[in-house]
């Protein structure tokens, strides 16, 4: 039931193997895929020839460009434009870009096929980092932006020419102009490096085309985005494509939207067979990432410590292909106005076009490279005008009913308390000291406090069926990709029927079966799919309630539901069981439906409107250890607060808190994608540094502060992320003075700034 | 003694049951293991040994499949999660990691399950840390595995954070 | 494409060694498998024959004698960290084994494969090394024994000749009045490989002065840097950190770093000193262990 502990319904699946991943799966017949890669960052594409491979023992097709002359596929997909395409068509835009790709019998001759594909590039000039594609002269990587996807309305597209892929500003009180009340002014730049999600389990679809019928099977985030958009390329009803999400090995953002699907079908589409696409841990690496960012921030202060005006030109790295930049920009735009009262905001943020692998959605989704720029420089600006950093910020925290950024008021609004919590960390001898003897270790104390929005505006939908043996399905697209979603939602439906959750069953995702969702993403889907279980439950005991008075003969306002059982109000002799009732009335099942529909936008020109349907407030102190030997960073000591509301499973809150702790530490001191002229230099887990178990502080606290008054639900699988890195770095300045502003925090980084100094 | 051949009949033992696999000097026990016999508890993350995701017992130590040329496991017993719960019961490691809800997502399971196996059946309670390290969980549930490794080494941790 | 490569399980050494002669320019030989399988599946190593040594019955002894620890080539990591003779003759060989990797790694992984492969961030080289470790190698007319800084000639390159094949390393053992450690610096993650590692020993005289010194330093040059000529110029001096920097600073400057992910070769010779004299700061001690950095 909702705040207690649940273990995860299919915990035992999961303790034995048997869990079903995509990866698993493979129907009979199955042709596996291997793909012929770009060598080149940007090129036109002279010539694809595939026929000698498409004659070797075991291939059964390739798929070049050439495939699509003459053919109704379409051969470009994505979610806000279609622009990306499943093989290159004319051109080539980054290294790693699918040029062919092999089906075969097995996985090792589809791999020696890839030897036989000829391919002659015809290399263009290149641009990597958003500055370079912005400056005059630079190569373009799209000439027109004609095909928009219908979906996202809400996502406006303006900006568009030359690299800039889109642009979100926001313009508030007097914009600019604010800066003239200002007694001080501080500027900075702050990068962020692109990161890769790194799921256990990579991306991986079995597509199997069945007359104009297709099945896919696949672990994306977004099972009803990858069927419109399959639906769209072959030009076939919606009703005629079926995506089921088996679970997922962890998604991070990096699963949403179609990615090997649209490959998968088409090589089904030519082959008559089941095809499965398993990408290695390589293609990985290549396949989606975090924006790469780069953040001017200039912030006008009042010498009372207030913070009058902001200003903020954020350039992110999109990479190749639009993905889902558009909106990432624009929650990364206003989120980087911080969690502070602020009267004049000025942003401009851009999504650029670069030869590089499609930036995407990420944990944390553009939150965490605004907030590492602007509490790092709140650190700044607190040790420059000589205020303590924790009540610099407090004097400046939104409070409730206050107006933020966008003009939205503000509700559910706890900031002081969460900061105040975190920090409680500091309390003396909460953390051990230093186990160097010999003063080459620093200790250093920092922390830092976040604003996040969810998607907005979104849909839920759910359906529950109950049976007459008085047990409950939940039929829902919400996909569980390790956060616990399945057994949160049964657990919500349990309380809402006044049942156990052992009675209750999940199924889904299946677009044939399960209703309408638009993601699982956006730390949402406990508070959005919640809201709509909810209420398709409570269709259901409506319809429950009025069976059971005209069966008992009384008004159905005299009745109640508790624990299973239906009675007269006062009279608990009178009840009888939800499976009577359901057994009487002989429907077989009684179904029920719900939704969760939010509103919201921004205007176009200002940025003013509804950002998100409620907003999530995180916060982190950490203290660290600085080696000023050899530049090291260690976290000794990490406290993350989270604003909650109502907490559903307590265990998984808690774990995803955890994660969130985990993907910071390893953002802050280890992770960055390393490219030597476009070139991936660092694609396997020996090259790409992962926090693990022994970067963990062995002070390591999570709070989940709860509001028992109010039993909203907050999103809580990101919110805790963003802060670390900022925190951290707060801590390392604390500790030796010296203050980056690149992530990540590396010892060599760490220990050019110590040379620096002195 | 070889004969020098392209493809070598690899006879080895999973689970107690025997299996004749012919394998080519490309295959590793994680891909006889998955590909031939379908064991799907063994899974790939890194393919360098470094992340545990594919760990199985080998002749009672812990070992990363992917690491393995198959042909070299040759007479080899080899044991993976699927092989460590009795008809009704789960191995106490499994019951343990269930308690704790040690995973979130649980693809990492396995691995670390046959790693504290490897570790209590050799060892005893020995160093839980050392035995895990080389053992990646990117939804990050270290303490509740720690917890869970702790409750069966009988060392009383907590993994809650509270 | 490679073609298909032959597979030999020899059950005996000379087995193998009539392999190695006939074969011997186009074999690899796999031991653990755990570096071989890397770079093979990687494509990075071309071979038409795989000889595995699993196969041998032998090989695996690790002993001692008074003079010197006796380690198979067919020895486990793992075995030869736990074994007793290597923990009491050789406390800091078993201690920095204990660092290498990871338990599933050293689990197969062999002594024999770990010299052969001639990483330079492998950890087991930068003991032996200080230790004056010497590898035995054999081949079908014979043998011959290799001190390890002859047998590493450079980066992931050995004096071996194809037909030859290491059979084992001898690790003199040091007198009770040395003491000895080794520091590991993982420049990112914990489970990162290493960055910089330092072997370093020091023997204490009667008079306070050292009477003898050892450093070796991986991680910093393409073969475990070793300075002879430095270390004797240390004997008959106060350990003192001045002594300590100015030998630490010697290899610093005698070093040629290899850069990677984990650090630029600025940054290796920049930190190497400091680490230097860390090491020979916890050797002074006797803490004989390996510990990071």
């Amino acid at each position: 039931m909702i705040g207690q502990r649940q273990t995860l319904l299919d915990a035992r699946d999961r303790v034995t193997g048997r869990i079903p991943y995509t990866i698993n799966l493979e129907p009979p017949g199955t042709l596996h895929v291997a793909i012929l890669r770009s060598t080149v960052p940007h090129a036109r594409l002279v010539r694809v020839d595939a026929s000698a491979a498409s004659q070797l023992p075991g291939v059964a097709a390739v798929l070049t460009r050439d495939d699509f002359a003459g053919s109704s596929i379409r051969p470009l997909f994505g979610p806000v434009f279609r622009d990306q395409p499943i093989v290159a068509m004319d051109r080539v835009r980054y290294v790693g870009e699918p040029v062919a790709a092999v089906a075969a019998t097995d996985l090792r001759a589809a791999e020696a096929a890839l030897e036989s594909i000829e391919v002659e590039y015809e290399e263009l000039p290149a641009v990597f980092t958003p500055q370079d594609a912005l400056a005059a002269g630079a190569p373009l990587l799209h000439e027109s932006f004609d095909d928009r996807a219908p979906g996202y309305a809400d996502i406006v597209l303006q900006g568009q020419g030359g690299n800039v892929c889109n642009k979100f500003q926001l313009r508030k009180g007097d914009g600019l102009a604010g800066f003239e009340l200002a007694d001080e002014i501080f500027e900075h730049e702050f990068s962020s490096p692109p990161v890769q999600h790194v799921s256990m389990e990579p991306h991986a679809a079995v597509a199997s085309f069945e007359g104009d019928y297709l099945t896919v099977h696949t672990c994306t985030q977004t099972p009803y985005a990858v069927r419109d958009a399959l639906a769209y390329m072959f030009r076939l009803p919606a009703s005629h494509v079926r995506v089921v999400v088996p679970p997922v090995g962890g998604g991070f953002g990096g699963k949403t939207y179609a990615k090997v699907e649209p490959l998968a079908a088409v090589l089904s589409k030519m082959t008559h067979r089941p095809v499965k696409v398993h990408l290695t841990r390589e293609e990985e690496f290549v396949t989606n990432r975090k924006h790469q960012a780069f953040i001017k921030l200039r912030t006008g202060m009042r010498r009372d410590g207030t913070i009058v005006a902001r200003e903020v030109q954020a350039l992110f790295n999109a990479g190749a292909y639009t993905d889902i930049s558009p909106r990432l920009i624009k929650n990364g735009g206003y989120g980087a106005v911080g969690p502070y009262r602020i009267s004049h905001v000025h942003i401009d943020s851009y999504a650029v076009f670069t030869n590089l692998p499609s930036a995407g959605a990420f944990r944390g989704y553009g939150v965490s490279q605004g907030s590492w720029a602007y509490e790092s420089q709140m650190d700044m600006i607190a040790e420059a005008m000589g205020f303590d950093p924790i009540e610099l910020r407090m004097r400046n925290l939104l409070l409730e009913g206050d107006t933020f950024a966008t003009g939205e008021t503000l509700h559910g609004i706890r900031f002081p308390e969460v900061l105040r919590d975190a920090t409680t960390l500091f309390e003396a001898g909460r953390v051990p000291p230093p186990a160097e003897d010999d003063g080459s270790v620093k200790r250093g104390r920092g922390c830092a406090v976040i604003i996040k929005s969810t998607i907005t505006p979104s849909t839920s939908a759910a359906s529950v069926k109950l049976n007459s043996d008085g047990s409950l399905q939940v039929l829902t697209s919400t996909v569980d990709m390790g956060q616990g979603a399945h057994t949160a939602l049964s657990q919500i439906a349990a309380s809402a029927l006044g049942v156990g959750v052992g009675s209750i069953g999940v199924v889904g995702p299946d677009t044939d079966v399960t209703p309408f969702d638009l993601t699982t993403s956006s730390s949402r889907s406990t508070a959005a799919m919640g809201a709509a279980v909810r209420e398709a439950v409570f269709d259901v005991r409506r319809q429950l309630l009025d069976l059971a008075a005209q069966q008992m003969e009384v008004d159905v306002t005299d009745l109640e539901l508790a624990d299973g059982r239906i009675s007269v109000v006062g009279d608990p002799a009178s009840g009888r069981s939800i499976a009577e009732v359901v057994t009487a009335s002989r429907r077989g099942t009684l179904a029920g439906n719900g939704s969760f529909v939010t509103e919201g936008g921004l205007h176009p020109e200002t940025g003013q409107g509804i950002a998100s349907e409620h907003w999530h407030q995180g916060a982190v102190a950490a203290e660290v250890d600085v080696d000023v030997a050899t530049g090291k960073v260690t976290v000794r000591g990490l406290r993350a607060s989270v604003y909650a509301g109502t907490v559903v499973n307590p265990i998984n809150a808690r774990m995803q808190i955890d994660g969130s702790v985990s993907f910071g530490i390893s953002q802050a001191l280890f992770e960055q994608l390393i490219h030597d002229e476009g070139h991936p230099a660092n694609s396997s887990l020996s090259e790409y540094a992962l926090a693990g178990l022994a970067d963990l502080p062995e002070v390591f606290e999570v709070s989940l502060i709860e509001d028992p008054d109010n039993d909203e639900m907050h999103g809580l699988g990101e919110t805790c992320l963003p802060p670390v890195m900022p925190a951290i770095a707060n801590a390392v300045a604390d500790a030796v003075g010296v203050r980056i502003r690149h992530l990540p925090l590396t010892a060599e980084r760490v220990l050019d700034a110590l040379e620096e100094q002195r | 003694m070889s004969d020098g051949s392209e493809i070598f009949l690899l006879n080895l033992r999973v689970n107690g049951r025997a299996h004749r696999v012919p394998v080519s000097a490309d295959d590793t026990l994680l891909d006889v293991l998955r590909r031939d016999l379908r064991f799907f508890s063994c899974r790939e993350t890194c393919g360098l040994g470094l992340c545990g995701s594919c760990t199985v017992v080998v002749d009672g130590r812990a070992v990363s499949a992917c690491l393995a040329p198959a042909f070299t496991q040759d007479g080899c017993e080899v044991r993976t999660a699927e092989g460590l719960e009795d008809t009704d019961d789960l191995h106490p490691v499994q019951q343990a990691f269930v308690d704790e809800q040690a995973f979130q997502c649980s693809f990492c399971t396995p691995g670390f399950l046959m790693s504290t196996v490897a570790m209590l059946e050799e060892d005893g309670p020995a160093d839980v840390e050392s035995a895990l390290t080389g053992h990646l969980c990117r939804c990050g549930s270290y303490r509740q595995i720690m917890a869970a490794v702790g409750k069966v080494a009988g060392d009383g941790r907590d993994g809650t954070g509270e | 494409m490679r073609a298909p490569a032959a597979m030999h399980r020899p059950e005996t050494l000379e087995e193998l060694l009539a392999i190695l002669r006939e074969h011997g320019d186009s074999a690899k030989i796999v031991a653990g498998g755990t570096a071989f399988t890397i770079l093979w599946k990687a494509g990075l190593l071309q071979a038409e024959h795989i000889v595995s040594a699993t196969g041998l019955h032998g090989l695996t002894d690790v002993r001692a004698d008074d003079e010197a620890l006796t380690v198979g080539a067919l020895a486990r990591v793992r075995d030869v960290e736990r074994a007793e003779a290597t923990r009491r003759n050789s406390p800091v060989l078993a201690s920095a084994l204990r660092l290498v990797a990871n338990v599933r790694v050293r689990n197969v992984a062999t002594m024999g494969g770990n010299v052969a492969e001639a990483d330079y961030t492998s950890d087991p080289p930068a003991v032996l090394s200080a230790l004056d470790a010497v590898v035995t190698i054999r081949d079908k007319d014979g043998g011959r024994d290799l001190p390890l800084r002859e047998f590493l000639v450079d980066y992931f390159e050995t004096a071996l000749r194809p037909d030859e094949f290491v059979t084992g390393v001898r690790i003199p053992i040091l007198a009770a009045d040395w003491g000895g450690t080794y520091l590991k610096l993982l420049s990112r993650s914990a489970e990162d490989r290493t960055c910089i590692g330092v072997a370093a020993f020091l023997q204490h005289a009667t008079d306070g002065t050292c009477a003898g010194v050892r450093v070796a330093v991986v991680g910093g040059n393409p073969v475990p840097l070793r300075l002879p000529e430095v270390e004797r110029q240390f004997v008959g001096q106060e350990p003192s950190m001045e002594a300590f920097a100015a030998l630490a600073a010697e290899y610093a400057a005698a070093a040629d770093p290899v850069a990677d992910n984990r650090g630029t070769a600025s940054y290796r010779r920049r930190v190497m000193a400091p680490l230097i004299v860390r090491a020979l700061r916890r050797a002074a001690r006797g803490t004989n262990d390996a510990v990071f950095a």
